[in-house]
């Protein structure tokens, strides 16, 4: 189990050598990441909020896997300048990883991550443009992003790692991913450029030290799990999802005003009438469809709040005894989370 | 260098006599760059116990300290000097992306401090007073147990100071106890990590951990319920200490009688039932038709959310 973490120079110089990434696009699959390493870049990705942050990652090519022993943070903010930023950071890069070797960190940078706070896992145009240089000079890399909101409200890490594809390469058709809710501001930057790029399935590994640590960690911050309240440490986001929701539903509201009622027809125009209005309906019921996912996600997660604040609540409060007609009842609030979800 | 390992003098003073005033809060973060460490170490090296050094990274206000990161130190050819130029760069190169973070300690592996860990601490002392040392115990010298209770993270933290005896004062170490700490997100992280980092609906994550989190509550309460139930059968000892806490606890319950606090509680606690109630009649709606329209004021309304 713990093989992973062993650094096989050998083995890295020869994959190095034959890069069967070059031959095929499509050539990586998985991006496997170490438990340290994707708990920094979550913690890094938090403690920049409302920034972009950024920083590399070291690791090596198993197969057709991208494979994170380790991240670090880059001392750049990032906003429209991404392309610029790893150019700031060249001289703190060189230094680190040079640095690394001296203290046994072998594995060479494979990859860069980002956050995206507040507004999903997906790569910009500039991402993308940054991602192509990268794979163009700088191969195998691999580009991972974090959204460290998304992950306080849903109670678990988002985070998606992309490869792009070369210029001029048209993917056969992309298999229909998981869909995400995008702001309404950054939905065309997402949809230009969704084709250039595919997704890698992420996995964590862990080794067998950390395996027991983790459960005896467990022993000591179950107290935080009860008592850290999602509703508070991300009202904020929690507020701006709604006002996102409310101009989509704007926009799904005036296209859906205008369509009209079928006119009755003449037999041999029928066919044809009703093909049109297939596609109309269909192109509202996407934004429509779009906004109601949108808004169960927002009630899903104020739900999650609302059940940590009444467990708290009953587990707490009550007088053994008293009827607890005043407070919402857990069964409740969990059977209407779940009708949502 | 002489082998002065040949002390007679432990170098950790007995915490019988002397106890460290200091509140550590120790983060799950160092805890797990720790284990990645010496795991990385004991594969390259192909040994079960090689050397690691490293450096605590945190914050020191008064007697609370918090160890929330660190990073690994090189030493010299000699195994016993510190590598001054690569801590003074890593350093820095920490402060840059963490600025809020100051060099507070080191880290090795060791099941107890010896006289090679006090020429290391002499070493960090030239750098700042009192650097705290916190010590991963090997494998072979904790014992697993299946009972709760005894289960402690293999982690033991020091303070050192200055011991005078016979007129010559030389350093020594005094345990101390710390708790663990957590952010939010890094709490996420820990615990999806912990879990295989797999997906399952977000409801369904949500509600284990909040059940395991309860299952633990119970756990420890069951314990407690046990101890005095003992103590009233005459089987076991009282401990004034322990029953004081306890009997402070159930006072404090139930924690929200306040008329002021069950006011808000219940006035937040409906304004999100209203939200979701008003996504569940909007969700359900959304077959039939003109639904945009109807529904527009719906989300508007709940602006006033906060």
């Amino acid at each position: 189990m713990d093989d992973i973490y062993k650094f096989d120079v050998d083995a890295d110089k020869r994959i190095n050598r034959e890069q069967p990434w070059t031959k095929d696009p499509h050539y990586f699959k998985t991006c496997k990441i170490s438990a340290t390493a994707l708990i920094k870049m979550v913690i890094h990705a938090r403690s920049g909020v409302p920034y972009e942050i950024m920083g590399l990652m070291q690791g090596k090519v198993m197969g057709t896997s991208l494979v994170i022993i380790d991240s670090f943070a880059l001392p750049v903010q990032g906003t429209e300048t991404r392309v610029n930023a790893a150019n700031e950071a060249y001289e703190y890069m060189v230094q680190y990883i040079e640095g690394s070797k001296l203290v046994n960190r072998l594995e060479n940078a494979v990859g860069w991550y980002h956050s995206h706070p507040g507004y999903g896992c997906w790569l910009s145009g500039i991402d993308v443009t940054t991602q192509f240089t990268n794979q163009k000079f700088q191969d195998p890399f691999v580009a991972v992003v974090i959204d460290p909101n998304r992950t306080i409200s849903a109670g678990k890490v988002d985070i998606g790692a992309f490869r792009t594809y070369p210029e001029n390469y048209t993917p056969p058709d992309a298999a229909a991913s998981e869909y995400q809710s995008i702001p309404l501001s950054k939905i065309e930057d997402f949809g230009v450029h969704a084709n250039q790029y595919y997704p890698l399935e992420v996995q964590i590994f862990k080794s067998s030290l950390d395996n027991e640590l983790l459960g005896l960690l467990w022993n000591k911050y179950w107290i935080n799990t009860l008592s850290q309240s999602a509703l508070i440490s991300n009202r904020a986001y929690a507020v701006s999802q709604l006002n996102d929701l409310q101009q989509k539903l704007a926009k799904a509201q005036s296209s859906v005003s205008s369509t009209r009622a079928p006119i009755p027809l003449p037999k041999d125009d029928i066919k044809s009438k009703m093909l049109a209005k297939e596609e109309k309906k269909k192109e509202e019921a996407n934004q429509l469809a779009k906004s109601v996912k949108d808004g169960a996600k927002i009630a899903t997660e104020a739900q999650h709040g609302l059940i940590a604040q009444v467990l708290k609540d009953i587990l707490f409060s009550s007088r053994p005894g008293a009827p607890t007609s005043s407070s919402v009842s857990v069964e409740e609030v969990v059977d209407t989370a779940m009708s949502i979800g | 260098m002489t082998s002065m390992d040949t002390d007679e003098l432990p170098v950790v003073l007995p915490s019988t006599t002397t106890t460290s005033g200091l509140t550590i809060a120790l983060h799950p973060l160092p805890i797990l760059n720790i284990s990645e460490h010496f795991t990385r170490l004991k594969l390259q090296k192909r040994q079960s116990l090689p050397f690691v050094l490293g450096a605590l990274l945190g914050t020191q206000t008064g007697r609370e300290v918090e160890i929330v990161n660190t990073f690994e130190l090189a030493v010299q050819d000699d195994q016993v000097t510190v590598d001054q130029e690569f801590f003074d760069a890593r350093r820095d190169q920490y402060k840059q992306v963490f600025p809020s973070l100051e060099f507070i300690g080191w880290y090795t592996v060791a099941a107890y401090p010896t006289a090679k860990h006090i020429a290391f601490h002499e070493q960090f002392a030239t750098l700042i007073p009192t650097p705290l040392l916190l010590l991963l115990k090997p494998s072979s010298s904790f014992a697993a147990s299946a009972d709760l209770v005894v289960q402690t993270l293999p982690f033991k933290a020091y303070e050192p100071t200055i011991e005078i005896r016979d007129r010559k004062a030389r350093s020594v170490f005094i345990e101390a106890g710390y708790t663990v700490e957590t952010g939010e997100a890094e709490r996420i992280a820990v615990d999806w990590t912990a879990r295989g980092g797999s997906g399952g609906t977000s409801l369904e994550s949500h509600l284990s951990s909040q059940r395991a989190a309860v299952k633990m509550l119970h756990d420890r309460i069951l314990l407690l319920v046990k101890y005095v139930t003992e103590i009233l059968a005459g089987e076991a000892k009282k401990d004034h200490a322990t029953l004081r806490s306890l009997s402070a606890l159930i006072a404090s319950l139930p924690a929200s009688e306040h008329k002021g606090f069950r006011e808000e509680f219940e006035k937040s606690t409906n304004i999100l039932n209203d939200l979701v109630d008003k996504h569940i009649v909007f969700t359900a709606q959304r077959e039939e038709r003109g639904p945009g329209a109807g529904r527009r004021r719906g989300p508007r309304g709940m602006m006033d959310f906060h």
